[in-house]
């Protein structure tokens, strides 16, 4: 699967995501450390912007706004050419981002062998303890002791390191 | 346990494990010492969660690197497969939570406020057909009467037909419940598991085993694509190499099957054996699509039978990994080092 981009990951994080999305993101999570780092910088970000003080806006905001609205506009063609000769920056972003969709999907297989290279033996691990429910003699708190600490390796914080 | 709930548990239970006997294999009827009643003893050990509800206070003995931990956990049980655990000791384990609906199972870490999603840790298959498969692994005896926390049990020694591997059980006479369980081999204690404190038929409530993420929890869903059993050819097929096979197994492995499982984009072949019923794993990819570096530092280096291979303790599971011909074999199980050591010669040169 490929990287999530910032964009997902923070629809992920709002849990603005179908169903179908916000799975195929937390399978590959699981496996995605660089995607995971992303993720916690992302709610870091979140939890500072939640942090930071609300300002009171200046007395003049609402009648300078007012007055700004009540002016006469020019016609929304004419606004539209007018902003893209203004902002010639914003213009080359928007085919740079263009050029990234037409380059994705080429870049993809590339990615997928990426992300197969970061399976390790946790992964197999737990495959194995979830086959061997299908001892009839097998105690499920020991398996369940089993799987649950082997997950635990799969997204890198085994036990017995995690910090509280 | 009330009277009236454990009479009625008897009155099921024990009819149905008699019915049963009368159908019993030949097999099961020349093992050990009074293999009738061993069989039914142990039958009804098969169909007890079935038919019993219960909760209870489990120690869970069992090795962890070079030293044995002792778990506490709160197990609750509802007819016929939902399962709760909560973790209590040592203090890493503490609030862990299980919820096992017999569908789905959830795993909640306090410390990570993180939730994993996964497959059920529930019993497949029937009674009958289990029993049949441990009277074909095991010679089966009934070794006499213990009390365990106070309550009459029936102590079964299950001994596997080949190879070392020997499972005691401690059968709570009333309701078919093991309330002690020990898994042995020749090298030692594999763990032992046993109530310090039961309650039976308590009607538990459906809501106990259905899971709630807590707010704000982050959420992983770890599930594999796999497939059911299938030949070798179309494992090969699904997995697009050759699937190596061993030439001779060690005594006491059995071949169970062979399966493709998929983890996103890559595909491993997996073959199942069993040592006993204990099943033993040997899964295989391509050497390219796994990162070799990581794996070559893990655990301390062997060399048997002209392979050199890396073999990783954790606990009550190790792990022979190698690379061979191109492909990454990784051997799991909980049997002996001498036992997987001899599994994973059998595939040198294949």
């Amino acid at each position: 699967m490929a990287h999530h981009g910032e964009r997902q990951l923070s629809a992920y994080l709002d849990r603005e995501l179908t169903p179908e999305e916000e799975a195929a993101v937390r399978l590959h999570l699981a496996g995605c450390p660089s995607c995971r780092e992303e993720l916690s910088q992302l709610e870091r970000l979140r939890l500072l912007l939640a942090g930071l003080p609300e300002r009171p806006l200046p007395e003049s905001f609402w009648p300078d706004l007012r007055r700004a609205l009540g002016s006469r506009r020019a016609p929304a063609w004419r606004t539209w050419l007018a902003g893209w000769r203004l902002r010639p920056a914003a213009a080359l972003a928007a085919a740079a981002v263009v050029v990234l969709l037409l380059l994705v999907p080429l870049a993809r297989g590339r990615m997928d062998r990426l992300r197969a290279a970061e399976f390790g033996l946790d992964l197999f691990v737990r495959e194995h303890a979830l086959a061997a429910a299908a001892d009839p003699l097998a105690d499920r708190a020991h398996l369940a002791l089993l799987v649950t600490d082997a997950n635990l390796r799969i997204i890198g914080q085994p036990r017995g390191v995690v910090q509280r | 346990m009330s009277r009236p709930a454990a009479g009625l548990a008897v009155l099921v239970a024990l009819p149905l494990a008699a019915l049963w006997l009368l159908q019993l294999p030949a097999a099961g009827r020349q093992a050990g010492g009074a293999p009738d009643r061993a069989a039914a003893v142990l039958y009804s050990a098969l169909v007890a969660p079935a038919l019993i509800d219960y909760e209870g206070t489990k120690l869970i003995s069992t090795r962890r690197g070079d030293r044995v931990e002792t778990v506490v956990v709160l197990e609750a049980h509802k007819r016929p497969n939902q399962t709760r655990l909560e973790f209590l000791s040592p203090e890493p384990l503490a609030g862990r939570l299980v919820v096992d609906s017999g569908v789905e199972a959830w795993h909640y870490e306090p410390s990570l406020h993180t939730v994993f999603q996964g497959p059920t840790l529930a019993r497949t298959g029937r009674p009958r057909e289990q029993l049949r498969a441990l009277l074909a692994a095991y010679r089966l005896a009934l070794a006499g009467t213990e009390e365990v926390i106070g309550r009459p049990t029936f102590v079964l020694v299950l001994e596997a037909r080949s190879g070392d591997a020997r499972r005691l059980l401690w059968i709570d006479q009333a309701t078919g419940v093991p309330l002690r369980m020990e898994e042995r081999s020749g090298a030692g204690g594999v763990y032992t598991a046993y109530f310090t404190r039961v309650s039976f038929s308590l009607n538990l409530p459906a809501a106990l085993f259905r899971f709630r993420a807590p707010a704000g929890a982050r959420t992983f869903a770890l599930f594999a694509a796999e497939d059911g059993a299938m030949t070798l050819e179309a494992v090969q097929r699904a997995v697009g190499f050759r699937v190596r096979t061993p030439g001779v197994l060690p005594p006491g492995v059995r071949f169970d099957r062979a399966q493709a499982v998929r983890y996103g984009p890559l595909a491993a072949a997996v073959l199942r054996y069993t040592y006993g019923t204990a099943p033993i794993s040997v899964f295989q990819v391509p050497a390219r699509r796994v990162d070799g570096r990581a794996w070559e530092a893990a655990g301390e280096a062997a060399t048997v039978g002209g392979i050199s291979l890396r073999v990783v303790e954790l606990g009550d599971i190790r792990v022979l990994t190698w690379e061979e011909g191109g492909l990454r074999l990784v051997v799991v199980g909980a049997q002996p080092r001498a036992v997987l050591l001899a599994l994973a010669t059998g595939f040198s040169g294949r």
